[in-house]
């Protein structure tokens, strides 16, 4: 099992000018997507190490980018405190979402890609509308009281990580919220693959795996550094290891009942700053602060 | 016109003289007059300004004003014509500009002309054709030379000064020979010769002509010309040719090979470029070489060129390019070759060494044997022989040398104390800063006999055992200083003086639980123990299984951990073994404070406690240990504790779980294909605020609502005599807001003193909120009217209990209009008599002004209403007590009611207000009650209201 993990360098993608600061798969993770300081988007094709497209229109720095279900249409948010809507093909942007009071840290898709949220600096949770031509927000949940760093979505809710140190849950079905307090400030937001667990990373270089049920602590994963840079953290697709990203330039596999490091190798020159893995193959994708984006195979 | 020609001075006057009239003539006066000249003949008035044409320039009022009419200038006979106005927006394409030329009359115009410089006629050789001006000159010429030569045979060069009488003038022509024709002539040109640019503007077809024919000249061979191959020769050769020039210009057909607009010659301001264009396109079967030859466009690249994305024209070429032109060595080139060819059957001829063009030479030139031009070449640096590439850092070579060098040996200490001290000084001074700091002091002391030690004189062992010292002790420094760990948050903290964070989850917990959670704690773990106990005392003596225990206990104590279970207690139940683990506790603290606090008296006091502990017991010992226990308890929890396994604590307070409702937007279920949890609702409930919570839980605290039914049984007779001791004020305004103002809460009390109804009026069915109200505006009024009562010198009556009344009231009848009670009547009285010394009215009490007010504008109709309710409720009002009271219907009685509202009490008012805003109902008995008693007063009373007729409490 651990040797399925990837963990060969299959590809550097280099490109970007300056740190990169997330990578993200389309849905069929036959591409990915990279933003970073320079402003840019590029659209790579990971298994050969193309860089397919760019996208020039941010005026600061891109923090995060989402991708729709059906590929045509990605959304992307940074500094700059708007949310672009962007037409892959084309590389025009649809729409600029007035997005937030300050810088915009997170964005996501909800299941149906209908709604844009998006999580920042503001404290605040806004959600867009896609469907409409209003660029106002459809519903801001102001319930932090710090900025929100990551986001998941599911069918019927958003769960949000803050660096108050709360994940919350928005039950839009159930129309409650409920607030697991975790004491540290967090700075990613993943869930498993069945669901059930939110694998949440924070900032005193402890991945926290959280029962969504319930709320309860079910393991807590360390080993590796994060202090200070926002990084990722995420299952891999098996749900049976959990992969960490440090500072250092390392990235980590955990057992993900044991909590022991399976494996962890130097993957870049510096800090990670974003990862992701492939929905169904063993694919990892990282993106560092030296400006690279690798792609990691078994 | 001046005299200075009759002179002869060089006086020069400008200007026209007035003549003097004395010393004219009559006819030269006339004439000076009529040429104005003679002004002081004339009177003033008959004087006018003319101008130079003898125009009148101005003229008087009635005939045009000062020079407007439209002799002169502008305008109509009329004077001014004001233009009408006309839109230019149609066009403004039409517009132009106008110049000062076209504000100019013709004076000023020829003015201007005049300064224009202009070629004079005389001068002017392009007036007409030239040649032709040419032709007419020469035919001129010869028949005048033919003239002169019949004329004057003898003198051929000199040119007629003085032409005889005969000759006519069309024949002698004066020698208009222009400047330009001169010119012409003296650059070569004669008559009958075409004139016009010939060196450089030539066409390149022309000098190709040229040079072609040139070529065959020469290879018929009876040219002497050299034919030198570059162009400058042939240029030469051309004009020594003397080929015949045209004045037409050779227009040579050429088919337009180019995109150009028509006439458009690229070359025109730079002709050089011509040639290379042209030899391109001709010679397509030298195009091969030429390509070789001719340089890639990396060479064009220099100085200005053309952009980046444009492609190589053939115009393109860059014209900054310096050096020889790639393509002028390619036409020279095959120029030569041509030339060659030609030249065949000329005679050889001495030629110059020519070097393959376009390589190192000109043609023409030779290379030269040695090569003038070097490049400066400068010699590298010398490094100097003691260069070590690689910087090395001091203290990290002491550090290395300290650590490597094998210690000197160790050296006595010389006699001489001073010198000792010196040496110890130095050493450290040296270990501190290094070793430059040593070659510093030695340089400068070499002559010193203190410091020989330096240089291995007296203590110089000495010395190098104190720096290895003082080095490997600073080595050591500053290993520990990099051994030691960064600092953490919580370390800078301390050090800052900050308060530390609580992490624990201890403060968090209520106190009941954390004992309990301290207690399994305890159950479960314990601290190991700083310093062992000697456990030379058997506390359970008596119970060798129990001893074996607590022994046991002690020993797992300073191992500390996860409480083992011991194998004799087994046995045991677990509330007894958790007492037996907290009396082991206490006699293992209390043996152990007992051995820490005293050395001396150890063995007596130990022997004493072990008395107690022997004698007393088991019981006495659990009694002792929970003494301690208790002692020690606050201690221990209020210290967060650190030595206890953080594992359950952090689990413990993270993560914490909270649930709240939150509401969705209707869209935003909607894009997620939701139902809206909240459908129905116009907007989410807002969570109750604390102010909201406290202004509903006040009235209903108990202390409030007893004082409220307490109050309300005094609440009808306290309303009447607030409204009696009311000094009068005006208060019309403060009606309309005050009613809304007392409808809010009307609800809230409703739920609140929905049981108090009975007290108030059991027989009448008036609403809960009514009394409710009621009793709340007469507690408030209480301590009003009893400042008031003070201030009027009034003893405020004790509230009456109604109960007691009530019954009175009813008994009483209708008829009744005496008084029911002493006290209030004496109020009354005395009221009356106030209100009577004011001149006012004040048979109507408080309370019939309560029901008026309000409905004051629709009175009428209203009572229209009441009347038939009356009649219904006839029977009940029957109980009531009766009220001598004037009713509002008559014309008096509304003028008297409207005054008696003006000089109500304000302040009163608003508290009669509050409690104004009652039901509908009740009101509505009111005024039935007043018409029953305006029937009353019809039938029985006086047309004066009478001041005796006092108000009866009466039941509100």
């Amino acid at each position: 099992m651990a040797d399925q993990l990837p963990r060969r360098e299959a590809v550097v993608l280099r490109g970007h000018e300056g740190p990169v600061l997330a990578v993200r798969f389309n849905s069929d993770g036959n591409y990915c997507i990279s933003c970073g300081r320079d402003r840019v988007l590029c659209l790579w094709n990971p298994q050969k190490g193309l860089r397919i497209k760019s996208y020039n229109a941010h005026a600061r720095e891109v923090r995060d980018v989402a991708v729709v279900a059906d590929n045509s249409k990605f959304c992307s948010c940074g500094a700059d405190r708007q949310l672009f809507y962007w037409d892959v093909p084309t590389g025009r942007v649809i729409r600029k979402f007035r997005g937030h009071d300050s810088e915009v840290n997170t964005v996501k898709f909800s299941e149906n890609s209908t709604v844009i949220v998006s999580g920042g600096y503001d404290r605040s949770v806004r959600a867009f509308d896609c469907r409409s031509h209003s660029i106002e927000p459809i519903q801001v949940i102001e319930a932090f009281s710090d900025s929100v760093t990551s986001l998941c979505m599911t069918r019927t809710e958003i769960i949000a990580g803050s660096v108050d140190g709360s994940i919350r849950t928005f039950d839009i079905r159930a129309g409650r919220y409920c607030s697991d307090d975790l004491g540290h400030p967090i700075n990613s937001v993943a869930l498993s693959h069945d669901g059930k667990c939110t694998l949440a990373g924070c900032l005193d270089s402890t991945l926290r795996l959280i029962d969504r049920e319930t709320g309860d602590l079910l393991q807590e994963y360390k080993g590796h550094i994060n202090k200070s840079y926002k990084t990722d953290s995420c299952l891999t697709n098996t749900d049976a290891h959990v992969v960490g990203s440090s500072e250092d330039g390392r990235i980590y596999y955990w057992d993900l009942v044991d909590s022991s490091v399976v494996s962890s190798f130097k993957a870049h020159a510096s800090a990670v700053t974003s990862i992701a893995y492939h929905k169904t193959e063993p694919m990892l994708v990282t993106s560092s602060i030296d400006g690279t984006v690798r792609v990691w195979t078994p | 016109m001046g005299r200075g020609d009759d002179d002869g001075s060089a006086l020069v006057v400008y200007g026209t003289p007035l003549e003097n009239s004395d010393e004219l003539s009559a006819r030269k006066r006339a004439k000076a007059l009529d040429k104005g000249t003679l002004r002081q003949q004339q009177p003033v008035w008959k004087q006018d300004a003319r101008d130079s044409e003898g125009r009148r320039r101005f003229h008087g009022a009635f005939t045009g004003g000062f020079s407007a009419g439209y002799f002169n200038t502008v305008g109509s006979k009329d004077g001014w014509e004001p233009k009408t106005f006309k839109s230019s927006r149609g066009s403004r394409a039409d517009m132009r500009q106008h110049s000062a030329y076209d504000y100019m009359d013709d004076e000023e115009r020829r003015e201007m002309d005049s300064k224009q410089i202009g070629t004079a006629q005389e001068f002017d050789t392009f007036g007409f054709t030239a040649a032709e001006y040419a032709r007419r000159e020469a035919t001129q010429e010869t028949n005048r030379y033919a003239l002169f030569l019949v004329i004057f045979p003898q003198d051929l060069r000199s040119r007629p000064a003085v032409i005889p009488g005969f000759v006519p003038d069309e024949i002698i022509v004066p020698p208009t020979d222009s400047i330009g024709v001169k010119l012409l002539r003296k650059m070569g040109w004669r008559h009958g010769r075409g004139i016009g640019p010939k060196h450089i503007a030539a066409s390149s077809e022309v000098k190709r002509e040229g040079r072609k024919a040139m070529l065959a000249l020469a290879s018929a061979g009876s040219s002497s010309q050299d034919a030198g191959p570059s162009l400058e020769d042939s240029e030469t050769a051309e004009e020594q040719l003397d080929l015949p020039p045209t004045s037409v210009p050779d227009f040579v057909r050429k088919i337009k090979d180019n995109v150009h607009g028509l006439g458009f010659d690229p070359f025109q301001s730079a002709p050089e470029f011509r040639h290379a264009k042209d030899y391109r396109l001709d010679d397509d079967k030298d195009k091969v070489k030429r390509r070789t030859l001719r340089p890639n466009a990396v060479t064009m690249s220099k100085g200005f060129g053309i952009g980046a994305l444009e492609e190589m024209g053939d115009e393109d070429e860059d014209v900054y390019a310096t050096g020889p032109h790639p393509e002028m060595m390619v036409l020279e080139d095959e120029e030569l070759e041509r030339l060659e060819k030609i030249e065949k059957k000329a005679p050889p001829r001495p030629r110059l060494p020519t070097v393959a063009v376009g390589k190192d030479a000109l043609p023409g030139f030779k290379l030269a044997s040695e090569n003038t031009y070097q490049a400066e070449w400068f010699h590298p640096p010398v490094v100097p022989p003691d260069y070590v590439p690689v910087h090395k850092f001091v203290a990290a070579l002491d550090l290395s040398q300290s650590q490597s060098d094998n210690a000197p040996l160790e050296a006595p200490q010389p006699e001489d104390k001073t010198l000792v001290k010196l040496i110890d000084g130095m050493a450290i001074l040296v270990a501190r800063s290094g070793t430059q700091l040593e070659a510093l002091s030695k340089e400068k002391n070499k002559e010193n006999p203190l410091f020989q030690f330096l240089f291995g004189g007296p203590g110089g062992d000495y010395y190098t055992r104190r720096l290895w010292e003082e080095r490997s002790k600073r080595g050591l420094q500053i290993q520990s200083n990099r051994d030691r760990p960064k600092l953490g948050a919580s370390e800078r903290g301390q050090a800052l003086g900050e308060m530390p964070l609580q992490k624990s989850a201890l403060p968090a917990i209520p106190a009941e639980d954390r004992a309990r959670l301290q207690a399994t704690l305890n159950n479960t773990f314990m601290k190991p123990s700083a310093e062992p106990t000697k456990t030379n005392r058997l506390p359970f003596e008596d119970d060798p299984a129990k001893q074996a225990r607590y022994e046991q206990f002690v020993k797992d104590k300073y191992t500390g951990g996860l409480r083992k279970m011991n194998k004799g207690a087994q046995q045991l139940t677990e509330a007894q073994r958790a007492q037996e683990i907290l009396e082991f506790e206490a006699v293992a603290h209390a043996a152990r404070g007992t051995v820490s606090s005293s050395g001396a008296n150890l063995l007596g006091k130990l022997a004493a406690s072990s008395d107690r502990f022997t004698s007393g017991g088991v019981e006495q010992a659990g009694k002792f240990v929970k003494s301690i226990e208790e002692q020690q308890s606050p201690n221990q929890l209020s210290v967060p504790s650190t030595n206890y396994a953080p594992q359950p604590s952090t689990s413990l307070s993270y993560p914490r779980r909270t649930e709240e409702p939150w509401r969705p937007l209707p869209l935003l279920c909607k894009r997620f294909d939701v139902l809206d949890p909240y459908t129905g609702q116009s907007s989410l409930a807002k969570p109750k605020s604390r102010i909201e919570s406290l202004t509903l839980a006040t009235p209903s605290e108990s202390l409030f609502s007893s004082k409220i039914t307490e109050a309300l049984g005094s609440a009808a007779k306290d309303e009447e005599v607030q409204r009696e001791s009311t000094p009068p004020v005006d208060e019309g305004e403060q009606q309309e807001p005050e009613e809304k103002i007392a409808e809010k809460p009307v609800d809230l009390y409703k739920a609140i003193f929905s049981d108090d109804e009975e007290e108030e009026a059991p027989s009448q069915p008036v609403k809960n909120v009514d009394a409710a109200n009621a009793a709340l505006t007469r507690l408030v009024a209480d301590d009003f009217l009893e400042s008031l009562g003070k201030e009027l010198g009034l003893a405020v009556p004790p509230p009456m209990p109604v109960p007691v009344k009530a019954p009175e009231d009813s008994s009483k009848g209708q008829t009744t209009q005496d008084t029911s009670g002493g006290q209030p009547e004496d109020i009354s009285k005395g009221q009356t008599t106030e209100d009577t010394s004011s001149g006012q009215p004040q048979d109507i009490p408080k309370g019939h002004i309560k029901f008026v007010k309000p409905s004051r504008k629709g009175e009428e109709p209203k009572a229209d209403i009441q009347k038939e309710r009356d009649e219904k409720a006839q029977a009940k009002d029957a109980q009531y007590t009766s009220e001598p009271e004037d009713h509002a219907t008559t014309k008096d009685d509304k003028d008297q009611r409207r005054s008696r509202d003006k000089r109500k009490d304000k302040s009163r008012d608003r508290r009669e207000e509050s409690s104004k805003e009652r039901s509908k109902r009740k009101r509505r008995e009111r005024k039935e009650r007043h018409k029953r008693h305006k029937s009353k007063r019809r039938r029985t009373s006086s047309s004066t209201s009478s001041s005796s007729s006092s108000p009866s409490p009466s039941c509100s």
